[in-house]
């Protein structure tokens, strides 16, 4: 029922509400100023977004289509007005490539990104809330996700299901859930024990309810910032996994490019092929990395107002 | 002559909303040794009037008006490389707080050597001699120099906040809320402690509090802030039982007593007034029963009694008011009936 | 005045274990697993329109009291009886029901409020949980409950946000909250020790009105006992969980029975320069030494290490709650009254 989370209907509170959002705006503009790196970051971000977006209409060419002319095969050709980027030891066209690229890393980002904020959270949020039991059983299983090395258990993860672009995002979620798990369960524990928490379960409010409305919101500062963090890292860690030679076979992404650059000896040379992924990457991480800076400065309580 | 004067201090933040007056034209005199407490309700300037003192304003505060003589130096003019050798050798602070002030990865001994170091030229050992005897003299012993702050209870490092503030043996001691948030055991025992260690060391001290109880048992002369002002100040008996200004009054009638539970409290009705714009003329008028059209002018500090003054035009019917003050309905604003 | 008390305590328990990391097996001088014993066995009765303070130092297990009554936490052992019936017997409904009669209001007026909930939201919430209303109804409701807690008008406070609020103001937005439901029983925990001194006042003018006006009952649990007498029917004095003493107000502060709520006056703060601290001729440093460690309680009387007339039986055994004059119960063997105030 909305009247269960929704307040009485007065034209006053949407009006309130209005003025909060707008407050919230402000508060993001002025976060955004005070910070000019955060401005570069969000402008990174977007670009990126923009390719990702319109890769299709941006792309010239098909990033898989192998450029051969009169028998020869267009092999690592400098960039050319035909082949802005060059092309690559495969023939292909780099700059589609790294366009077609944008979008894979993106998606990766923000598919492992909220695939673990949605485990981790439920997880974490559970195990703090109800303590007990649950929390023992819930927190043994994080702490042995802890015991276990990443990186070579989802190389080897990959290795036995197969070299897809969602078998790795998904052998990344197995492992990247249990950070976000904590960090949640850690704050759950601290807000349980507010006395606004207090007193919405002396009234008798449910659980559920109190979870829902009381907590996870007061969650979502902490959440944003782990999320925007946990995008940067997956796509990181996607480029090192496929850097290994255990990218996605069935999709071109920035680390697949970078793994043939090097294993095809052409590292050293074909800068062109080389520079656009690994800026990229770079960029885009460092991006969300700064924009995480943003979020918790938006979500903080104000800071530095003087005392009477 | 006075260790401390402040003459006509005033201080101001800048905020988005223009600039807030939190001290207004303050003049305080202190001597050696003697025991000033500030009383006023959150966001009287108080805590700013001690920030002032110490010279610990945030970066969008400043001093914009007066002096402030101590010692015969001007504190609003000291450089910061002064300021090191005045603070904690000359003036030194309670926090507010003290419980949680304590590093807890380092143990007492060295917390306290590194203050007494930083301030003097003692060697380690001398400043361990130093910390350990203040231990000893408020009631902790020497053996706790070695013991981390979590080691200890509430109390005890309460204790070792105020040993902290008198190590040095500064002339000047101020003290920001030492009691809020304690229970009244607690309380009785740190304001025993200090009274007792400020009556052996001889410092003069400023107890900032909202609370009058503290003031009334501890402090020799009392000073009463509202608004970024100094309405009142005088002796402690002085100020309580002829009090002068309406709102002292309304503060004195405001505590329960355990002597007399037959007589209904009295409260303030309103709020305090907004310091980016401060209201003309008094600033206590509009929640003053006493107030008449002449409370729209800057009402002139009056002497009163002997080192007494208040900031009001009516101070001659002083006696009237605190007879009427003491009734509950006195209070009751016409709007609120 | 009803003859039935509202609520019958008996033999309360509130027990934690503990569990230290010290390699031994967590068991004490007499072999018994180490327990941190909040509140052990309080047995008192509270009266249908009555004010029952609740007084005590940080530790003396008040606030657990105030909690487990309102059914926040859970008895380790005992019983409390509702209007009769055993709260051990509720089925969920009647436990829900009983979290409209009963409410808490808590000390910190900076925490008790969710900072995203606007004042509307907050006080409209227990309406909510409970189902009562519709949306007209629930607006007059909170708007009622708004203005008895001394928010007025209460038009102008239901769309701001806490952070927009003094300590005072949110506090009353707290009591509002629990008025809303227009429950029979409240429980206030240290209300106003956060508040400016000068606010103070209005909170206790507020608490006088409210059981005046609607019949509610109370207890209040402070530290201070200058706002217990000024507010409280009858007083219960707590000790490291124990109650020392309970009787009405007045007797107990003018004519202390327990040697600890003697040294507890003693500390009461008076804003009267010319007089020290109330009380007998004794000082607060006359209690020797420090509050034991809750853990491991001395034997018989707890308060014995610190009391100036322990003698060796107050070791050996450790006093009931035996009554002692008109109306008063003492748990001592050697009160320091004479009794009949």
């Amino acid at each position: 029922m909305s009247s269960d989370t929704l307040p009485i209907e007065l034209s006053q509170t949407r009006r309130a509400t209005l003025r909060r959002y707008r407050r919230v705006a402000s508060d993001v503009f002025a976060a955004f100023r005070a910070q000019r790196s955060a401005v570069l970051a969000a402008g990174v971000l977007g670009f990126f977004v923009f390719l990702g977006v319109f890769a299709p209409l941006i792309a010239p060419y098909d990033p898989n289509r192998e450029f051969v002319i009169a028998g020869q095969a267009q092999r690592l050709l400098e960039p050319s007005l035909k082949h802005p980027f060059g092309t690559t030891a495969l023939s292909r066209d780099v700059f589609s490539q790294w366009v077609y690229g944008s979008r894979v890393s993106l998606i990766i980002g923000l598919v492992s990104g909220l695939a673990v904020t949605a485990i981790g959270t439920t997880v974490g949020v559970v195990a703090g809330y109800y303590k007990g039991n649950v929390d023992l059983v819930l927190m043994r299983i994080v702490d042995i996700m802890y015991g276990v090395p990443a990186t070579p258990f989802i190389l080897l993860l990959v290795l036995f299901f197969g070299t897809s672009l969602t078998n790795i995002v998904l052998a990344m979620v197995f492992f990247l859930w249990r950070t976000m798990a904590r960090v949640v369960r850690s704050e759950t524990l601290s807000l349980a024990e507010r006395p606004f928490v207090k007193a919405a379960r002396a009234t008798g409010a449910s659980d559920v309810r109190i979870i829902t409305v009381h907590i996870l919101p007061n969650l979502l500062p902490l959440i944003m910032i782990e999320t925007t963090i946990i995008i940067a890292f997956s796509i990181t860690l996607e480029a090192g996994i496929s850097f290994l030679g255990l990218g996605a076979t069935d999709v071109t992404s920035w680390g697949t490019m970078l793994e043939l650059t090097f294993s095809s000896g052409a590292i050293r040379s074909a800068w062109w092929w080389v520079l656009p992924p690994g800026i990229s990457i770079t960029l885009l991480v460092l991006a969300f990395f700064y924009l995480s800076r943003v979020v918790e400065q938006i979500s903080s309580p104000d800071t530095g107002r003087f005392e009477l | 002559m006075s260790l401390l004067e402040l003459r006509d201090v005033s201080t101001e933040y800048t905020t988005d909303d223009g600039p807030l007056r939190a001290v207004d034209s303050v003049d305080l005199e202190l001597e050696a040794g003697e025991i000033l407490g500030i009383v006023g309700e959150s966001g009287c300037g108080k805590t700013t009037l001690m920030k002032t003192v110490l010279n610990l304003l945030p970066t969008n505060g400043s001093v914009v008006g007066g002096e402030i003589e101590f010692d015969g130096r001007d504190l609003t003019r000291l450089s910061k490389s002064e300021w090191q050798s005045v603070r904690w050798a000359e003036i030194s602070y309670i926090i507010q707080n003290a419980m949680n002030a304590l590093d807890p990865v380092y143990t007492v001994g060295t917390q306290f050597v590194e203050i007494i170091r930083a301030h003097t030229d003692d060697s380690k050992a001398t400043a361990r001699t130093r910390a350990g005897d203040m231990l000893e003299k408020v009631g902790i012993g020497r053996a706790r120099l070695n013991d981390y702050p979590h080691e200890l209870s509430g109390g005890q490092r309460q204790r070792v906040v105020v040993a902290l503030a008198l190590a040095l043996e500064p002339p000047l001691i101020v003290a920001d809320e030492p009691t809020t948030g304690l229970d009244v055991v607690t309380q009785e025992e740190i304001l025993t402690l200090i009274q007792d260690m400020q009556s052996e060391l001889g410092s003069a001290m400023i107890i900032i509090t909202h609370d009058i109880s503290v003031v009334a048992e501890v402090a020799d002369r009392t000073g009463v802030m509202y608004g970024g002002e100094l309405v009142e100040v005088g002796d402690t008996v002085d100020v309580f039982k002829n009090s002068a200004h309406p709102y002292t009054m309304g503060l004195t009638n405001a505590f329960p007593s355990l002597a007399d539970d037959t007589a209904r409290l009295v409260s303030i009705p309103g709020t305090p007034p907004d310091l980016v714009t401060p209201p003309e003329g008094c600033r206590f008028a509009e929640r003053c029963p006493f107030a008449t059209a002449e409370c729209a002018e800057d009402p002139p500090v009056e002497r009163v009694g002997d080192r007494h003054t208040a900031r009001c035009h009516y101070t001659d019917q002083a006696a009237t008011f605190r007879e009427e003050s003491a009734r509950e309905d006195t209070w009751i604003r016409e709007s609120d009936r | 005045m009803s003859a039935e008390p509202l609520f019958r305590v008996r033999n309360l328990q509130k027990y934690y274990p503990v569990r230290e990391d010290d390699g031994l097996f967590n068991l004490n001088f007499l072999g018994e697993p180490k327990q941190l014993k909040a509140v052990d066995d309080v047995s008192f009765e509270i009266n249908r329109g009555e004010i029952i303070g609740v007084a005590g130092q940080s530790g003396c297990g008040k606030s657990t009291l105030g909690e487990l009554l309102v059914l926040l936490q859970g008895a380790t052992g005992g019983d409390i009886q509702f209007r009769g019936t055993s709260v051990a017997d509720y089925t969920a409904a009647e436990r829900k029901a009983f979290r409209r009669e009963c409410q808490i209001v808590f000390q910190d007026p900076y925490e008790s409020l969710n900072p995203r909930f606007t004042v509307s939201q907050t006080v409209t919430e227990p309406l909510v949980v409970h189902d009562i209303g519709d949306a007209a109804e629930r607006d007059e409701r909170v708007r009622e409950a708004l203005s008895d807690a001394g928010l007025s008008p209460a038009a102008s406070y239901l769309d701001k946000l806490p952070a927009e609020l003094s300590g005072g103001e949110r506090q009353r937005v707290s009591i509002a909250r629990a008025l809303v439901v227009d429950p029979l029983f409240l429980v206030a925990d240290e209300p106003v020790s956060m508040l400016d001194v000068s606010i103070r006042t209005e909170i206790l003018h507020l608490f006088e009105d409210l059981q005046e006006k609607r019949d509610l009952t109370m207890m209040y649990i402070s530290h201070d006992l200058s706002t217990i007498n000024y507010l409280a029917d009858r007083t219960m004095i707590m000790y490291l969980g124990d109650v020392v003493e309970l009787g009405p107000t007045r007797s107990v502060i003018r004519d202390p029975a327990h040697p600890y709520t003697e040294a507890l006056l003693e500390s009461v703060p008076m804003a009267d320069p010319e007089q020290g601290r109330v009380g007998t001729d004794r000082t607060a440093s006359d209690i020797r030494g420090d509050v034991p460690d809750p853990v491991d309680l001395p034997s018989g009387c707890r308060f014995r290490t610190r009391c100036q007339y322990a003698t060796d039986r107050c070791s050996a055994e450790d006093p009931t709650l035996d009554d002692f004059d008109d109306g008063r119960q003492v748990a001592c063997f050697y009160p320091v009254s004479d009794g009949d105030a």
